[in-house]
């Protein structure tokens, strides 16, 4: 029985934090001067979902919150109360705190009363700014409680569905709290309504929605409230489904293993002649095509956009750079990267603390930023891409930059091993140094006491990396590259003796049979000619040990790749043809392999390897063409 | 017949601890394994080899999704002919949280042996070093060496646990 409730609870904590959520988005982008009458209400649904639900559970505390919000809402879409900047503030503050209130039922800790009463308080001020006739509070609950008939008739479905098993423990909150409110909400509708002119109104108030609050107060937001929140709500419960991360992985198995026994059908198809054969082969060649669609459909759903953290960000730069008093523009970009689930939620660390220093420390307060000739704004920008076998994510602020000097010095007075000559991306990597305070180091404006290798240890535990760019007066970028370990790239597959490897088809240039003439031999190793460049080569066969004894160049292909600012060639035997290719991290059981970024099951269930292209090449031989 | 009475032991007197090891080959003499940590039994498949890569590994395969590597204790401890056929045995092992494929000759028997019958390693005359060793037993007149296989597995000598406090990470 109690796992049945919790089963509920989980599903009601999941909803309501993804109706905060919801609420967040739409309070930050609202203006204040007009705000979108369908934004309002869907702030008002969302409210509304929460404290339904609240009540039927007896999470009481968030049930009187939700009310109140609720009624300033509603208040707001009929505009009998104009939005200032200051009600959307203490709107967002009770997102806050109703969501500290979820997590304390969720991990069934100690709620803050004292907050919520706080909040309460505040929310109950702006009503008091308004006028409260009698006549409003009415038609508030009138509202309500027509749309309550939605939500207390769908979750009495549920209820009773659960009723069957538990019965009496959990009617009992639904007596004492929620149908305090819908209910009398209930009763009010039914009972005014041969009173008020309704069925004129209904059709109009879709329409006219600005008109409406000049005429009587009482019957024109109904038809609003009533018609929309029904829509949008079946819209949304068809759009998706919460499945656990587990079962997705153990379909991803499954299908892996389908792969193969598919091939290996095939296989045995081909031995058997004849008409009978044929329609095997025939069959099987569906069967092998339906099962590439299904992995593919698999593989993506463990993917999600990277806007999943991305999206806590407006928010976030909002307020601190209110408190911090400056004017920043958060701008963000590639937000449906797409990056797998496990490695979004530790991201979320990391990135937070990378936003807040770029706020905080990275933008200069804004007379320094006038003084200096810089729009007055300053800007962040936040951006996901995927390069190579790599989501890069980078925060670039266009602030003041990193000071050489002042991290320099407080290498030294750290007592660290610094040289003073050094290179500006080495002493950009002391900050990571455990100990080291930003704060004091880089501005002068005090910090949040997070340090940077918290940061790097954060990143690096998902086995990704972090890098700094800075310019004096410019600004700074810090770029996390991240391996995408389930994530799918478009590899061009290569053969060297009887293996196979993947490349990248992100690094690649071009493909090319060289003639003899476009080599020319330098010390051990041979560059090629092309395109007006001298490229160094790195032979696969070489690199991998592959047995057998190499082709002559002239008989092999090579592929011309650049990352960053190396080119070079690769030298293999054949190019085998591009292939979609989900990486599969080698270091999970094994132990990461130079020049390899990981592997890849091809459709036969082979494991082939992915090439790193970025470490395929030593240094030494970047400097014969002066590269490097 | 030995597991009965060593089941009994354990029943009668609640004293003795016993424990399943599964049995293999390795050129001419056996071993044990606690089968706690066998995942599964498979024939030999063709792997795929890796860079770089001492020859006792012999490369990856994919175990339903997982990129796992292959060692072969017989290369790795010399003892008897490499050969690999429809009949070459691989193991497949849970080593602390991951997997590893060893290959042996030829995998025989689970046997429960009692604490008490363990006796301590031999100093010598084992392909492997005694610290890989938890001690020796006989079962029907045969000896059993039992080998600690996570300690072996994880062992530098092995060395494909790059970092031992990394090792729990990575999990996807």
């Amino acid at each position: 029985m109690s796992v049945d409730m919790n089963q509920f609870h989980t599903v009601f904590f999941e909803e309501s934090f993804e109706h905060l959520q919801t609420m967040e988005e739409l309070l930050l982008n609202i203006s204040t001067e007009q705000p979108d009458p369908e934004d309002l209400n869907s702030i008002f649904r969302a409210a509304h979902s929460i404290k339904g639900g609240s009540g039927i559970f007896g999470f009481d505390a968030l049930t009187g919150l939700t009310h109140v919000m609720e009624t300033i809402l509603d208040k707001a879409r009929n505009t009998e109360l104009s939005l200032t900047t200051e009600t959307v503030d203490v709107l967002l503050s009770t997102t806050d705190t109703l969501g500290n209130i979820l997590q304390a039922y969720q991990g069934e800790s100690d709620i803050n009363w004292a907050q919520i009463d706080e909040g309460k308080a505040a929310l109950e001020a702006i009503l008091n700014h308004v006028e409260q006739a009698p006549a409003n509070t009415n038609e508030d609950d009138q509202g309500f409680g027509f749309f309550d008939e939605n939500i207390t008739t769908s979750d009495d479905d549920g209820f009773g569905f659960f009723d069957d098993a538990a019965g009496a423990p959990i009617q009992e909150p639904t007596n004492t709290s929620t149908d305090d409110d819908s209910e009398e909400g209930f009763g009010f509708f039914t009972q005014p309504k041969p009173v008020q002119p309704i069925p004129d109104e209904e059709a109009f108030g879709f329409f006219d929605q600005e008109e409406q609050p000049k005429e009587v107060n009482s019957p024109a937001p109904k038809p609003t409230k009533a018609a929309a929140p029904a829509k949008n709500t079946t819209g949304r419960e068809s759009g998706s489904i919460r499945v656990e991360t587990s079962k997705i992985d153990t379909v991803v198995n499954l299908v892996g293993e389908m792969v193969i026994t598919q091939s290996i059908l095939s296989m045995l198809g081909d031995e058997i002649d004849g008409t009978a054969g044929e329609k095997l082969g025939g069959t099987i060649e569906d069967l092998s095509r339906n099962i590439r669609e299904i992995q593919e459909a698999v593989m993506s759903m463990r993917m999600i956009p990277v806007s999943f953290v991305f999206n806590r960000f407006p928010r976030l730069v909002r307020d601190l750079a209110k408190s911090l008093d400056k004017k920043i523009d958060l701008i963000i970009e590639g937000g449906n990267t797409e990056v797998d689930k496990s490695m979004i939620e530790k991201l979320a660390d990391p990135l937070t603390h990378l936003v807040r220093n770029s706020l905080d420390h990275g933008i200069e307060p804004t007379e320094k930023r006038l003084a200096a000739g810089k729009p007055e704004t300053g800007s962040v920008i936040l951006k996901a891409e995927q390069r190579g076998g790599n989501i890069l994510i980078s925060i670039q602020d266009d602030g003041g930059g990193l000071n050489r000097q002042k991290i320099l010095d407080k290498a030294l007075s750290n007592g660290m091993d610094v040289d003073l000559d050094m290179p500006d991306e080495q002493v950009w990597q002391l900050i990571f140094a455990p100990g080291f305070s930003t704060a004091q180091a880089v501005t002068d404006v005090s910090g949040r006491g997070v340090g940077m290798d918290v940061v790097r240890k954060n990143i690096e535990a998902i086995q990704g990396a972090i890098d700094i760019a800075s310019a004096d007066g410019q600004g700074s970028t810090f770029t996390i590259q991240l391996p995408l370990t389930l994530a799918i790239i478009d590899g061009m597959c290569v053969s060297v003796g009887d293996e196979t490897y993947i490349i990248p088809l992100l690094n690649i240039i071009e493909s090319l049979q060289p003639e003899p003439e476009q080599i020319k031999s330098l010390a051990n190793d041979s560059v090629l000619w092309s395109r007006d460049a001298y490229w160094p080569l790195v032979s696969l066969h070489h690199y991998m040990q592959t047995p057998g004894v190499s082709k002559p160049i002239e008989n092999s292909i090579v592929v011309l790749v650049e990352i960053g600012k190396k080119r070079y060639g690769i030298i293999v035997d054949q190019l085998l043809g591009k292939q979609q290719v989900v990486i599969k991290s080698l270091e999970r059981h094994y132990k990461k392999v130079h020049g390899i970024s990981g592997a890849t099951i091809m459709g036969d269930g082979k494991v082939a390897m992915i090439i790193d292209v970025d470490n395929l090449i030593n240094k030494e031989q970047l400097n014969q063409v002066g590269i490097a | 017949m030995d597991t009965v009475t060593s089941q009994d032991k354990l029943l009668s007197n609640g004293l003795t601890e016993s424990k399943e090891y599964l049995t293999f080959m390795l050129g001419e003499e056996q071993y044990g394994l606690a089968i706690i940590q066998v995942k599964e039994i498979r024939g030999y498949e063709p792997v795929t080899k890796i860079a770089n890569a001492p020859d006792f590994i012999k490369g990856v395969i994919n175990l339903r999704g997982d990129i796992v590597p292959i060692v072969d204790l017989r290369v790795k401890f010399n003892v008897s002919e490499a050969t690999y056929n429809e009949f070459t045995i691989v193991i497949m092992l849970n080593v602390r949280d991951r997997i590893v494929g060893i290959v042996v000759d030829s995998v025989s028997d689970v046997i429960n042996v009692a604490e008490d019958d363990v006796h301590p390693p031999p100093e010598f005359g084992v392909a492997f070093d005694s610290r890989y060793l938890d001690g020796l037993a006989s079962i029907e007149e045969s000896l059993v060496i039992l080998v600690n296989i996570e300690r072996l597995i994880t062992s530098e000598e092995i060395g494909i646990f790059d970092n031992m406090n990394n090792q729990n990470e990575g999990s996807i």
